[in-house]
């Protein structure tokens, strides 16, 4: 539903026929490396707990990460077992021993510099995704191939999803973060429209679906995350609500995992 | 303030009035109406000057004038923009009625020197500043986007209102959102005054008589939105002949019949305008699918009821519609009707009765694989008002009167056919009621001095039923409270004091000084800057306090060079409080608990308007220069610090000229320039699952390059007979195809997504126009 306010603003951009669009430079301002952290703790196997912890970059730098060495980072399971992550490859900390539980609450916390950071997130029930589909999708003027997951919202609020697409084992980077208040407790057929032509599907393409049960803080996050980062006209120019307490901003989350595929006819 | 002091303060003004009314000779009056003699179009502001003497009024809303002078000969001047003045002696020793009929100007084509400018709210007479007027005659010759004649866009040329976007009909008036304008048309509250995105207004020209703005020292019978008042009057209707005018443009037609009913005693108009952009999408096979467009309909009738009566009805209908394959669709727009009755009681006593209807409304219909939604919001109003005119004597003119709003909004309704995803949603409606009282005096204590006094009290009413919420600082819900309808949830009461006073200091010159307190009670919900349909409309609730603002300003006024130029300048501040903005990570989309997601905060806006116009001659026009500030201060933004609020841009020029080339040539031209709004730029970027997130820590410190353009225009009239008058119309806008930013975007680059790129989006370059004008 979130998408109208982007047609509003496509048709807009149609109407006025004669805008154009330009590559500008621009002065900017920049600030001190933030801490961020980008952890999830999952119920998959193959994928298991990990945290990324790394610092912001200047924007006009390229995308690579500027890596967090040498914290401590560990992750709680209720008041039980605690897990100590070690640090597998530059600013990437793993255990994949620690393999998540549907209503069990991880406790992070990171210890860097004197610096520390905790968060709290409890593994939501998991939504089977019932299967992934290809439709047809009509995109001002033609028409695009869309994947579309079906699942079953149960009945009573809470339920949060999270959806990424992997074009040929590229991650498209839009987001795709769903609340329960208009679906409650329906079959849900929404297809997950990609904002950029550059990612259009093509036969014999490999589409993976990503989609994971997310508490409310995570909801919070990336909902906050589509309306603020994506360089939409409407966006917010505020960072997304990061569940993660001390002198960092980003995100943790104990999620469900489950991945479907299909192939573009 | 309890109620009983309030009303106690309003009393005490209004007796401030007639305590001046014992003093001295017994007064009679002169009063009558004043029309057009070409039209019979009643006129709005025409002068009524005492010749040899400092008195003087003007005529009001209906034509309406009165004046109290003791027992004399006199000369009286009658004049008004665009009329050729008449002088009447009056030998004064009962009360007199004298209806007075005006000859257009132009008519004569004595000269062709006729053009604009003297209506210019900016009069260095009296005591009311703050105010800008327009004609349509007026703005007729200023090139326009599209060729698409728009009092709102031209507005955006005076000093301290500014567009809220390039091509935009939305204003920002001193440092205000759009929300905080109250745009009416016959007294009509018009909530969304835009078509297509804001690229034109609801207000077709043709049917349009005139506009006020007030941007500070608003008179107490106006009351509701915190900036502006833009008071938008409609044609009556020719009562001498039919006429029909029309045009054919690039984007729209338009047609416009007009004519006496009954020579002299009733009229109607019906103006209609349907734009064709459509037409050419169909031509394209890549839009062919796609429907955009929109029309108005205005209509007016008047009758006289007999000498001391009249009645008008008048109404507004205007509609966009927009679709885009069968995957979506979707139609919003206003109607209005207000039916009015002017009595006079006596040579003194005038009044207007109103009840006006307003309606908004937009339709919603997205298919989407299996799921056909519908999306449905509305928001009405019923009011009734009476204003009555009180001349007193020579010194002091009473204007008092009470107005009551019923306003129901249906906040959202989310319905869908089986096959759906979306669970059916029908929010509660709200139910509100608006009320005010006001008194106000004209004084005139002296010939060099002008007090105008007065105040307003408003009274809202914030009605059951349905579920109101109780948020704690976080906008957590602590608890749900359902009231029945017709239950009283909460009231708030404001007294909003009016004060204003004009000194001249010599017979071209003057200064002016007023205070002015506004309260706002409906606010509008919006993340975007421009206009959006979807915008959302609430009312003031148990959380929503109403917005209110204090406005001091000071202006010098002066006439220069025998009246060939004038002079103005006004410096203002304003501060606000309760202002709104919504939580980081809000989702106002249908959202029934939308309050909890707000903020509240104050603002302060202060700036100094320069104007110079030239008002006759060959070479018409104005330059315009505003410097001023807009911020504002949230708890839970910019760590509660204050900042740019989005409206602040520092410098604001505009330069407007027409040159009367030829009886048969108008070439005219415009030139803007203003600061760049206040934006927030990331300062750092990350990466989180995979996904490009930018960094940002402090709002609205960043710019927006700056604004400007140059638009040439050309009128070419091509026949002008008794009969007959027909013209074309050449404009091109941004004649040096200046991109100026709409938007600028940070996204990951499309052939390199490791690096960054700043992508900026602008809308029109060089939109040449022509149209075609005739009337007969």
């Amino acid at each position: 539903m979130r998408k109208i306010y982007s047609i509003l603003y496509t048709a807009l951009l149609v109407f006025a026929l004669t805008s154009c669009e330009k590559i500008i430079d621009l002065n900017l301002n920049t600030t001190a490396p933030i801490i961020v952290v980008d952890g999830q703790v999952t119920n998959s196997l193959t994928v298991g707990s990990i945290v990324k912890l790394s610092y912001t970059n200047k924007v006009k730098s390229d995308n690579s990460i500027l890596p967090l060495l040498g914290a401590i980072v560990t992750i709680q399971e209720d008041n039980g077992t605690v897990y100590s992550l070690p640090e597998v490859a530059s600013g990437i900390y793993r255990n994949l021993s620690l393999v998540g539980i549907t209503g069990k609450t991880y406790h992070l916390k990171v210890v860097t510099n004197g610096n520390t950071l905790t968060s709290s997130s409890k593994m939501p029930v998991m939504v089977n995704f019932d299967s992934l589909v290809v439709e047809d999708f009509p995109n001002f003027g033609k028409t695009v191939k869309v994947a579309t997951p079906f699942y079953n919202d149960p009945k009573g609020l809470g339920n949060n999803y999270n959806f990424s697409i992997f074009k040929n084992g590229r991650l498209i980077k839009d987001a795709f973060a769903y609340d329960d208040l208009f679906i409650d407790g329906k079959k849900v057929t929404f297809p997950l429209i990609y904002s950029r032509e550059n990612d259009e599907f093509k036969k014999g393409d490999i589409i993976e679906v990503t989609m994971n049960c997310i508490d409310f803080a995570n909801y919070k996050y990336w909902f906050s995350f589509t309306q603020s980062s994506t360089g939409s006209p409407l966006a917010v120019p505020d960072n997304p609500m990061s569940n993660i307490k001390g002198n960092a901003i980003g995100v943790f989350g104990a999620n469900t995992y489950q991945k479907r595929k299909v192939v573009i006819p | 303030m309890t109620i009983r002091k309030t009303i106690k303060a309003v009393l005490l003004l209004a007796l401030f009035g007639s305590a001046q009314k014992a003093i001295g000779q017994k007064n009679f009056t002169i009063s009558g109406s004043i029309k057009s003699k070409n039209n019979g179009e009643s006129i709005i502001g025409a002068s009524i000057k005492v010749l040899n003497s400092n008195y003087g009024t003007t005529s009001n809303e209906y034509g309406f004038y009165s004046i109290s002078l003791v027992p004399n000969t006199y000369q009286i001047v009658y004049n008004a923009l665009g009329k050729t003045p008449d002088t009447l002696s009056i030998n004064l020793a009962s009360n007199i009625e004298k209806n007075i009929s005006l000859l257009e100007a132009n008519y004569e084509l004595t000269s062709v020197t006729v053009t604009s400018s003297k209506s210019s709210g900016r009069s260095v007479t009296g005591s009311q500043m703050g105010i800008e007027k327009l004609s349509v005659q007026e703005s007729k010759n200023i090139p326009v986007i599209f060729g698409e004649k728009d009092l709102l866009k031209t507005i955006q040329l005076l000093p301290g209102i500014k567009p809220a976007g390039d091509g935009n009909s939305g204003i920002f008036v001193r440092g205000g959102s759009t929300d905080q304008n109250q745009i009416i048309l016959d007294e009509a509250n018009i909530y969304n005054a835009s078509h297509l995105f804001g690229f034109f207004s609801t207000f077709n020209s043709d049917a349009i008589k005139d506009i006020a703005v007030y941007k500070g020292g608003m008179p107490a019978q106006y009351g509701g939105r915190l900036s502006s008042v833009l008071d938008v009057r409609m044609n009556e209707g020719n009562n001498q002949n039919t006429s029909v005018s029309g045009s054919l443009g690039l984007i729209s037609g338009k047609l416009n019949v007009e004519g006496p009913i009954q020579k002299n005693k009733s009229s109607f108009l019906i103006s209609g305008r349907r734009t064709y952009a459509d037409v050419f999408l169909k031509m394209d096979e890549k839009y062919k699918d796609n429907k955009l467009f929109f029309y108005d309909l205005n209509a007016k009738l008047n009758y006289e009821l007999g000498k001391k009566d009249k009645l008008y009805l008048s109404g507004y209908f205007g509609k966009d519609f927009l679709g885009f394959n069968n995957q979506f669709t979707t139609n919003w727009g206003n109607g209005t009707g207000t039916l009015r009755w002017n009595h006079i009681f006596n040579s003194r006593l005038f009044l207007n009765t109103s009840v006006i209807f307003s309606n908004y409304n937009y339709e919603f219909k997205v298919k989407n694989g299996t799921n056909d939604i519908k999306i449905f919001s509305q928001i009405r109003d019923w009011n009734l008002k009476q204003d009555y005119q009180y001349s007193i004597n020579n010194k002091n003119n009473l204007r008092f009167g009470w107005s009551s709003i019923y306003h129901i909004i249906r906040p959202g309704e989310i319905t869908s056919n089986a096959t759906s995803s979306i669970n059916d949603k029908i929010q509660d409606k709200r139910y509100s009621f608006e009320n005010a009282i006001y008194v106000s005096n004209m004084f005139k204590p002296n010939k060099n001095l002008n007090i105008t006094l007065g105040a307003r009290l408003s009274a809202f009413n914030v009605m059951g039923g349905g579920n109101f919420f109780n948020i704690d600082e976080k906008g957590s819900i602590i608890d749900t409270i359902t009231y029945t309808k017709g239950a009283v949830v909460k009231t708030y009461y404001n007294l909003e004091p009016r004060v204003s006073i004009g000194y001249m200091l010599n017979i071209n010159s003057s200064i002016k000084a007023a205070y002015t307190r506004n309260a706002q009670y409906m606010h509008q919900i919006t993340n975007s800057n421009g206009s959006n349909p979807l915008d959302k409309w609430a009312s003031t609730s148990n959380i929503i306090k109403p917005q209110t603002s204090n406005q001091f300003s000071l202006g010098y006024y002066s006439n220069i060079l025998l009246n060939t130029y004038e002079f103005t300048a006004e410096a203002y501040y304003k501060e606000m409080e309760n202002v709104l903005d919504y939580r980081n990570g809000a989702d106002l989309f249908l959202n029934e608990t939308v309050e909890a997601q707000l903020l509240f905060g104050k603002g302060r806006a202060y700036g100094i308007e320069f104007m110079l116009k030239k008002k006759t001659g060959k070479l018409t026009g104005w330059i315009s220069y505003t410097l001023s500030k807009s911020e504002r201060k949230i708890i839970g933004i910019n760590s509660n610090k204050w900042y740019n609020a989005t409206q602040d841009r520092t410098h604001d020029i505009s330069i407007v000229g027409i040159y009367q080339l030829s009886t048969k040539w108008t070439l005219s031209g415009n030139f803007v320039f203003y600061t760049g709004s206040a934006v927030t730029f990331p300062k750092g970027k990350y990466q989180v699952n995979g996904q490009t997130a930018y960094y940002y820590n402090s709002r609205n410190a960043d710019r927006m390059p700056n604004y400007h353009r140059l638009d040439f225009g050309a009128t070419m009239q091509l026949k002008k007979t008794k009969k007959w008058t027909k013209e074309l119309v050449f404009s091109l806008y941004n004649v040096y195809g200046r991109e100026n930013a709409f938007t600028i975007n940070f996204q990951d680059n499309k052939d390199n997504p490791n690096i960054t790129e700043i992508r900026q989006t602008s809308l029109f370059r060089w939109i040449p126009s022509i149209s075609y004008n005739f009337k007969f």
